[in-house]
């Protein structure tokens, strides 16, 4: 049987397979090696990782390490990364050769480079049941979008097994603990004492996306055996915050440019082309990212100084400086991510925020678990650490980038045996009235349906029902402008009423997570006068 | 090449943009709102500024969901609608993206108004100028062509170029009309009328009226057309009066048209309530022109009634003690309709009254069949009174039962 997980990451992709533990019981998983295509278009080698970049080339789309070596050389303009933090998104699509892309047309090419170059050459090549990660704090439109590029790319392979779609998304950091736990019960490591009870918050920060998720662990064993003796109960979501990696290479690339024109002034006022200015921006970002790595390496083995060379080629001259940093430099440049609190990308806030919704004090929290690439810099971990203590946070080192992939592939094999883990929606789902705003769904609404009374504000046999997403609130008194500002535009429904209804018609909306699906995606009824006027999903019209 | 990593149109190709810098900028705007003093405002809109065109992804956002807080407060507001001008001012991108965002493919319907004005004041004071390239923004607009007509109409009403203008404003009106849909023919002549030359607003009117399907049919005539025209009347100034009376005089004529044109009626009444609410001086002009004219008398009595109604009666008696032409028996009609409809308010109108009522002793016969007339008439409301109502193509909101929420 061939049970999968894919992390479709911002920055890489990674793909996982499920399988029995040595001790039968446990589940564990593998990273599987994606083999890589040179810029020649041949195979040449198999990495862990296939990076989330498109280029769009003269003989058709293509992705990964081919698109980057090629794309970044034959044109620029032609390439996209991070295309996940679009997804879901109102955005006019990028179009190459007269067609248009999607976010999740493209995540749905690393999808389908996975399934034919990885799966489809495994053994057995077909999929028992799959897995694919989002961030926890996706919205129902994000979510909807990565199952469709999800859907795109099975049938992109002929692959027909609808059932894999029910249920297929699971949150970044939960897969992650689930990674985590089934590799310390597999290797008889005791750093996270499940048999406590504790809460352990997740803090994933990768190439894209920090997310954060609140867990309550349980199990009635006292030893555990199987990653199917624990009880996963999730207690609260971040909303979604794009802060990670890819700002911080942004930043070290803007310091790097400001040492390059101090040793050229030539350049400070030098206009480019927008050819130029993306290419040399991808240049100096790609370089910023070894930098940034191999910085953090140095440091962590006490290195004194840390050198790269930053350079990029223009008009035929060539650029370049070599940027010398010991620590504390290195730390003064990222500093506003770490020690900032007023800094919108500071990487802190949101585990402020998340508690603060949680109602959940800081020293009730019994274990950080850091996974995401960016959890292995050392600035990062100590800030963390600094707030919770050594002992509380929990680094899985040298596997924080693989963990969450690792969890998808063993979640694929729980849920064949039943186990499936309930997530609460990241946020609650608000109208906008005349005047105002009224909470429709709650996140704890997820037992029985919310029912609703409004009037028409006006004579009409149409009526736009606009949705938002954002912080719950417990009461409708209490959406105030704090709150309001939290809120993300969702859809705007506009219901053919059939013939034309009075002012101050009543007007009934019951809204109810679907049941049916893990994925929360809010239905709502509308009954006018009492008489049910539709019945759908509210995220199927996009505005 | 100092400026490589500042955000640039690249980065304004999405609605939301970042969201953790929409999120910063709602909490500033927030502050902005609520602050009590002016160093505290002055700072929200510093940081605000600070973050550049980047900021435009979440003044925009702050739009669909803080616009009542941010108009609640009259200074606040004024530094946000600031913030927004300068971006827009100051760069071509960010005034694509509003168009883009803002109004050709809006979320919100506010909001979109707010652009809308934001963009009109600026092309009217001239500080940035629309061209054709903007208009292509509502071109590749992924909303329903309905919606988008009247974004564009909006768009290409504020571009330079006035001939060509006029013609697609007329090609448009005539497309309308032909399809049947005289509510957008009507919005677009009312923008002809209100920025038109002369010969333009002459030759919109006329080719109104001449394409009209149910010109003179009244059976198409109802509450529902009452309304669409009433809500879409153009303003009669004094730079456009005569030429737009006179249009609509040739139109009669030339359409061969006796009685109550219903459309006129409606359009008329309603332009002269709008223009004279605020004007009073122009009545006195418009009056003196009138008189010389022959079916637009009718109109301009029951005009001069409806919109004397409830606010005095001297100009009404003034005026009605100078008439004395052969559009008089159909003026003592008119009043007479009025009356039996009971549509003069009495407690400011006794003198009209009384006047009528005089009248109708004076002139017995007429009186019987204004009568009649007002029994038709009310015949006919009962019938629509049944939900025979043209429906309402605007789509409405919901309101809320409980009024605890504040925005």
């Amino acid at each position: 049987m061939s049970y999968y997980g894919i992390d479709l990451g911002t920055t890489t992709t990674l793909v996982s397979q499920g399988k029995i533990g040595k001790n039968g019981k446990n589940i564990v998983s593998t990273i599987l090696s994606i083999p890589q295509k040179n810029a020649e278009g041949m195979l040449f080698a198999s990495r862990k990782k296939l990076e989330s970049f498109f280029y769009y080339s003269n003989e058709g789309p293509i992705v990964g390490y081919e698109a980057i070596t090629r794309g970044t050389i034959e044109k620029v303009e032609n390439c996209l990364s991070n295309v996940k933090r679009k997804m879901g998104k109102a955005i006019v699509p990028w179009l190459f050769d007269k067609k248009a892309y999607y976010p999740k047309d493209v995540s749905s090419l690393y999808i389908d480079y996975i399934i034919k170059n990885v799966i489809k050459s495994n053994k057995e090549s077909k999929i028992d049941q799959l897995t694919v990660t989002v961030p926890a704090s996706f919205t129902i439109k994000q979510r909807e979008d990565t199952k469709k590029a999800v859907e795109i790319a099975l049938e992109n392979n002929s692959i027909k097994n609808k059932s894999l779609i029910d249920s297929i998304l699971i949150s970044e950091p939960v897969s992650a603990l689930i990674g985590y736990l089934s590799y310390q019960i597999e290797n008889g490591i005791s750093e996270m004492d499940v048999a406590k009870s504790p809460m352990v918050l997740v803090y994933d920060i990768g190439g894209g996306t920090l997310d954060l998720t609140l867990v309550q662990l349980k199990t009635d064993k006292d030893i555990l055996e199987s990653i199917m003796d624990v009880e996963f109960k999730i207690k609260e979501l971040s909303r979604f915050t794009d802060i990670a990696g890819c700002d911080f290479d942004e930043k070290i690339a803007e310091y790097a440019l400001t040492e390059i024109i101090k040793k050229y002034p030539e350049l400070e006022n030098l206009e480019l082309n927008e050819h130029d200015k993306k290419r040399i921006r991808a240049k100096l970002k790609n370089s910023a990212k070894e930098f940034k790595e191999g910085a953090n390496n140095a440091f962590c083995e006490d290195e004194i100084n840390y050198e790269r060379i930053f350079s990029f080629e223009l008009e035929g001259n060539l650029y370049e400086k070599k940027l010398v940093v010991d620590q504390d430099d290195f730390n003064g440049i990222i500093n506003d991510f770490i020690n900032n609190p007023d800094y919108f990308k500071n990487i802190y806030k949101p585990i402020d925020q998340l508690l603060e919704r949680a109602k959940i004090k800081k020293e009730k929290i019994d274990y950080v678990l850091m996974v995401g690439g960016m959890s292995e810099m050392l600035a990062v971990q100590n800030r963390i650490k600094l707030e919770f203590g050594d002992d509380k946070v929990i680094v899985p080192k040298g596997r924080t980038e693989e963990m969450v992939a690792c969890g998808a592939g063993i979640y694929s094999m729980m849920k064949v045996q039943k186990k499936r883990i309930i997530e609460p929606p990241s946020d609650a789902y608000y109208i906008k009235v005349e005047g105002g705003f009224e909470k429709i769904l709650g996140i704890k609404d997820t037992l029985k349906p919310v029912e609703k009374n409004f009037e028409l504000a006006s004579a009409s046999d149409k009526l736009t029902i606009v949705l938002y997403a954002g912080e719950d609130v417990s009461e409708n008194d209490k959406i105030d402008s704090k709150i309001i500002s939290t809120f993300t535009p969702m859809r705007e429904h506009v219901v053919d009423l059939g013939h034309e209804y009075p002012q101050d018609t009543k007007v009934t909306l019951i809204s109810k997570y679907d049941d049916s699906k893990t994925d929360k995606i809010p239905v709502f009824d509308l009954k006018i006068n009492g008489e049910i006027i539709l019945s759908k999903p509210i995220g199927d019209t996009k505005i | 090449m100092k400026n490589l990593f500042v955000k640039d149109s690249s980065k304004l190709d999405d609605m939301e943009g970042d969201v953790s810098q929409s999120r910063a900028i709602l909490e500033e705007v927030y502050n902005l709102c609520s602050a009590t003093n002016p160093f505290a405002r002055q700072k929200a809109c510093d940081i605000i500024n600070k973050m550049g065109i980047s900021a435009a992804q979440g003044l925009l956002h702050a739009t669909f969901t803080q616009l009542s807080f941010i108009k609640a407060n009259k200074e606040a507001e004024r530094m946000f609608k600031e913030m927004i001008i300068n971006l827009i001012e100051n760069n071509e991108n960010v005034k694509k993206f509003y168009l883009k965002y803002g109004i050709a493919n809006y979320f919100d319907s506010e909001s979109k108004e707010y652009f809308m004005d934001i963009i009109k004041i600026l092309v009217e004071k001239e500080r940035i100028v629309i061209d054709d390239s903007d208009k292509s923004i509502f071109q590749q607009s992924k909303l329903e062509k309905s919606k988008l007509k009247n974004d564009q109409l909006f768009l290409i009403s504020l571009m330079d170029d006035d001939a060509s203008k006029f013609d697609v404003y007329l090609g448009n009106m005539l497309q309308d009309l032909n399809n049947g849909d005289v509510e957008s023919a009507v919005k677009t002549m009312k923008e002809l009328v209100e920025r038109g030359t002369d010969e333009e607003i002459s030759e919109c009117i006329d080719s109104f009226f001449s394409n009209i399907d149910d010109y003179d049919n009244l059976n198409g005539w109802d509450r529902g057309y009452q309304n669409l025209l009433e809500r879409n009347a153009f303003k009669l100034k004094e730079s456009n009066y005569k030429v737009v009376l006179t249009s609509l005089e040739t139109s009669l004529s030339k359409n061969n048209l006796r009685g109550r044109n219903k459309y006129i009626e409606a359009l008329f009444v309603s332009s002269v309530r709008m223009s004279l609410a605020k004007d009073k001086e122009l009545l006195v002009d418009i009056d003196e022109f009138v008189i010389a004219t022959n079916s637009m008398l009718n109109y301009w009595f029951q005009a001069i009634s409806d919109f004397m109604k409830g606010k005095g009666d001297a100009i009404v008696n003034e005026y009605y003690s100078q008439v004395e032409t052969e559009n008089k028996r159909y003026l003592r009609k008119l009043f007479m309709e009025f009356y039996f409809l009971q549509k003069i308010d009495k407690s400011f109108s006794r003198p009209i009254q009384e006047h009528i009522e005089e009248l109708i002793r004076e002139y017995p016969d007429e009186s019987i069949l204004a009568s009649n007339e007002v029994d038709k008439i009310k015949a006919a409301n009962n019938k629509n009174g049944t939900g025979n109502v043209i429906p309402n193509n605007k789509p409405t909101g919901l309101k809320s039962t409980n009024h605890r929420f504040k925005e």
